[in-house]
């Protein structure tokens, strides 16, 4: 712990300690065991600090003196409230974690997806050695990644088998009350499918909560040869939560990963995207969007590794920046030294409407292969003024006008959503978020 | 592929050819090897300095022993030991300076003769005023008289400090704060010569001011620092070239170069660096760790930054412009190559604080061998810049497969009428190209010479006319015949 660049982090070991036998599976041995080795690794640097050239745009001072608490929620939600959270007109299966832990009550499983699609205190219960076997597959992750692994309180697992296509999307709902005492949430998922199968995921975070809390939702991912797999993320917290989504990626041969983000709410949130194709034709799309205001900051990190040849990657990120927002965008592409014919595009575009806002971007390029195609754009900029003065002339008022412009600029991302609820929930998610700064 | 294997052939040969790569046998008057206030005190009184300049040294030298080395760059490299380099070495004739070049040792102009700069022949027929560093202290400056004319000073840092102090009192420090960064700090305590601008108000300066640089001694570092100051409605274009011999250790370069740009001034920096990179095997070299920066202080003042970066085991340096002047313009154009195992980690910053300020970037990096180059790039818009403007490209190409190319632009903007534009590309030379060429009657070497220098083209435009010719070559003999 003698590294100035991160906050101390005794207090986080000491709440571990404290919460060690409540936790979920905390009777299990070898979990125990596997949960000390994570914080050990976590404890090793401990929470980044913004002299971390990774952290440099988000500050996680906050977490430096807060106390935790971690319980199960016992309080009833009505059932009404959480199908207000759910995407109408989607059939499939349903997982609702409630502060952090999975809901029997709300989570509806369809028979069909019973076999693999379980909760992951489940799986430790009812079998051990898939569940070992997914935890001890984690590969070299962030500190912050491992202290989630440590503390995680449950989470969903889905395993398809090879050449099985999910027919519907499977909906996850996050959600986070003000009931609770509870102010840490970590939940962590586990995705594997085999070869030639293929899934959809949509997740929704959404909180309540008045007072602080730190959520953190991490999943790993292994798609093998030609598996496919899109998620789709929402997050619309409350303005006390910090959030932190932290997602690794392995991508084999002719395997094909899509993810969409949306993010609107929460005080500070940190969107973290890994994925490593690791095996020949694979492809990779990254989209996103980010919409801040009143002292909200979104920080978007994605780090594409290319290290086999012919590999794709594409990654497209809109930022909107209203009074007192603010945003960055770092992506990193690297493509080692024997990736050649790797083709690589990233653009991240900004809008800043308002003096009090604040857009940083910082794509990065690594690349250690001769033959390759690898460009970026990055751009920052208010409204043009032409196309705003073109849409007035023809008699929109000034507030629709603008409207219409943001609306065009944001949904640029979501034009590839093929699920057609789906891309109408970004739409509207986008298009309230614009109302509401007038 | 064939085309490659001639390339590592040619690069390699290229590799042992450092045409400036000679010793010259002068008799050195050294300070004693290694760092402490003592060899401070010695610099400053072989300086004949004054005492506000030791104390500034020595504030600066109690900053430094506690700061880091910065790790951030991607660089990987033997950290110098800094108890191991002789802060001060001066050619012994020194000690009485020569007052005309009539005076200066013949063997010392012999070695600026090897190095292409005739000192006599530049001042009978360049028009080029030369100030030479040889390792620590300045040895000649020519054409002083015409220049003092018209008000000009240009002189060396140590001779301001005795006979211009006001204004060195005024800027030194004023953009680069002595313990600005770790080698900047380093820079400050023991800096041991460097040359001093000052273009008075109105004044076009009459012809290129130009600085050559050359590390002799075995195991002397260079610190050298230049302030120049240019002041209202005033314009210079300056010169800055670099060489050393060739020895296996690793010398080090640590300069600082500060300047000032008052109202609707003018300062166009050049800079051809072609320190020894080492050899094939990535054995010696100079690690080149510069901090050079800009202040824009006036309204609608510019600044233009262009280099040419072939040499170094090791380049770490970022030329800044600091746009503060409402209207300022700050421009920064660079080539750097990086062949056999040079690192490259070098860009810009560009701060923009006044209204209506404007920035261009354009960066080429070429990357052969088994060398790393990275651009490494700020721009930033603080809340009360209105209408800034940036565009900046950075193009990199990669030659061989062992090599690597970097883009790390930072881009952070707190202003809503900003506009702020980023596009890198990375790739080779495309087998068409080359192949046109061919048929057209070329040998590959030309090819590939006529490909990469237009590659590089928007950043040779804007070198004044002598360098382009010598920055030029340099691209030939780093480059030629080399495919991917």
């Amino acid at each position: 712990m003698s590294n100035k660049n991160y906050f101390s982090s005794e207090h986080l070991a000491s709440h571990f300690e404290a919460i060690k036998p409540q936790l979920p599976g905390g009777d299990v041995k070898w979990l125990e065991t596997f949960r000390e080795n994570c914080m050990e690794r976590f404890l090793e640097t401990g929470i980044p600090g913004p002299r971390v050239e990774e952290w440099k745009y988000t500050n996680l001072g906050l977490l430096k003196d807060k106390s935790f608490e971690v319980s199960e929620n016992q309080t009833d939600i009505d059932q009404s409230f959480i199908d207000t959270l759910s995407i109408p007109g989607l059939k499939g299966s349903k997982v609702v974690f409630i502060d952090g832990y999975l809901s029997k009550t709300y989570t509806s499983i369809k028979k069909e997806d019973e076999i693999i699609l379980s909760s992951l205190t489940d799986l430790v219960k009812n079998n051990p050695d898939r569940a070992k076997a997914l935890f001890n597959n984690h590969n070299s992750a962030s500190s912050l990644f491992n202290l989630n692994l440590a503390l995680m309180t449950g989470g969903y697992v889905l395993l398809i088998d090879e050449n099985k296509k999910l027919a519907e999307p499977i909906q996850i709902i996050h959600f986070a009350s003000q009931a609770t005492k509870s102010n840490a949430l970590r939940t962590q998922n586990f995705i594997e499918i085999s070869s030639g199968g293929g899934a959809q995921i949509i997740e929704n975070f959404v909180s309540l909560n008045k007072d602080f809390k730190w959520r953190q939702n991490n999943t790993q991912i292994t798609l093998a040869k030609n598996a496919s797999l899109e998620i789709y993320q929402f997050q619309n917290e409350s303005s006390e939560t910090l959030h932190m989504a932290e997602t690794y990626i392995d991508v084999e041969d002719e395997a094909d990963f899509k993810h969409f983000s949306l993010n609107i709410g929460a005080r500070i949130s940190r969107t973290e995207l890994k994925p490593t194709l690791i095996g020949k034709h694979a492809n990779i799309e990254l989209r996103g969007a980010f919409l801040a205001r009143n002292g909200s900051s979104h920080d978007v990190f994605t780090h594409m590794k290319h290290m086999v040849p012919e590999g794709t990657s594409d990654q497209v990120y809109r930022g909107v920046l209203d009074k007192g927002g603010k945003s960055a965008f770092q992506g990193r592409v690297y493509v080692a030294k024997d990736a050649q014919l790797t083709n690589a595009e990233q653009s991240n575009k900004n809008l800043i409407l308002d003096r009090s806002a604040e857009a940083n971007s910082k794509p990065e390029l690594l690349i250690y292969a001769d033959d390759v195609k690898c460009a970026h754009g990055a751009t920052v900029g208010e409204l043009d003024q032409e196309a705003l003065f073109y849409l007035k002339s023809r008699g929109l008022d000034h507030k629709a006008a603008k409207a219409l412009l943001v609306e065009a600029f944001v949904s640029e991302v979501f034009d590839d959503i093929k699920i057609e609820p789906v891309r109408q929930k970004y739409l509207t998610l986008a298009r309230d978020w614009l109302e509401q700064g007038e | 592929m064939v085309s490659t294997q001639e390339t590592r052939q040619t690069v390699e040969k290229v590799g042992s050819d450092y045409k400036y790569g000679f010793i010259t046998d002068i008799e050195m008057v050294k300070a004693p090897k290694g760092l402490n206030e003592d060899v401070i005190r010695f610099i400053s009184a072989k300086k004949q300095e004054p005492e506000w300049l030791l104390d500034w040294r020595l504030k600066a030298y109690r900053k430094w022993i506690k700061m880091e080395e910065p790790e951030w760059a991607l660089l990987k490299y033997k950290k110098p030991d800094f108890q191991e380099i002789y802060y001060y070495a001066a050619p012994k004739s020194a000690d009485d300076r020569p007052k005309s070049l009539d005076e200066v040792d013949p063997e010392l102009l012999r070695t600026y003769e090897k190095l292409g700069i005739s000192l006599q022949e530049q001042e009978v027929l360049a028009g080029v005023a030369v100030d030479v560093v040889f390792d620590s202290v300045s040895v000649a400056t020519t054409f002083r008289k015409t220049l003092k004319e018209k008000g000009v000073i240009f002189c060396s840092i140590s001779e301001a400090a005795r006979d211009y102090p006001d204004l060195m009192r005024k800027y030194l420090g004023s953009v680069v704060p002595a313990a600005d960064n770790f080698y900047a700090a380093l820079n400050s305590a023991v800096f041991t010569d460097g040359t001093f601008v000052y273009i008075p108000k109105g004044v076009r300066c009459p012809m290129e001011l130009s600085t050559y640089f050359r590390i002799n001694e075995a195991n002397t570092g260079q610190f050298e620092r230049t302030l120049i100051i240019a002041d209202d409605e005033s314009y210079v274009s300056y010169l800055e070239g670099c060489t050393a011999p060739m020895r296996d250790e690793n010398q080090l370069h640590a300069a600082v170069v500060e300047i000032i740009v008052l109202e609707e001034a003018e300062v166009k920096y050049s800079t051809v660096q072609n320190w020894y990179p080492g050899d094939k095997d990535g054995k010696g070299g100079i690690y080149n760790f510069v901090t050079k920066r800009a202040a824009c202080r006036g309204t609608n003042s510019k600044v233009s930054w262009t280099q040419v970066e072939t040499g170094s085991a090791i380049t770490w340096k970022y030329p800044s412009c600091i746009l503060q002047g409402d209207g300022s313009i700050g421009e920064f154009y660079s080539v750097a190559i990086t062949n056999n195992f040079q690192q490259a980690d070098t860009g810009t910053k560009m701060i923009h604080i006044g209204k209506n300020t404007s920035s261009t970037i354009i960066s080429k990096g070429i990357s052969a061998g088994k060398a790393q180059n990275t651009y490494r790039g700020l721009v930033r818009v603080l809340p009360n810049a209105e209408n800034t403007r940036n565009f900046t490209q950075c193009d990199s190409l990669l030659i061989g497969d062992e090599c690597g190319a970097h883009t790390v632009p930072y881009i952070e903007t707190k202003n809503p009428t900003a506009q702020v534009e980023h596009e890198a590309t990375t790739s080779k030379i495309s087998e068409e190209q080359l192949f046109y060429c061919l048929q057209r009657g070329l040998d590959v070497e030309e090819s590939v010479s006529l490909i990469v220098n237009g590659f590089c083209k928007e950043v040779m435009q804007q070198l004044p006319m002598e360098f382009a010719v010598e920055a030029q070559k340099l691209l030939g003999i780093s480059l030629e015949g080399s495919v991917g």
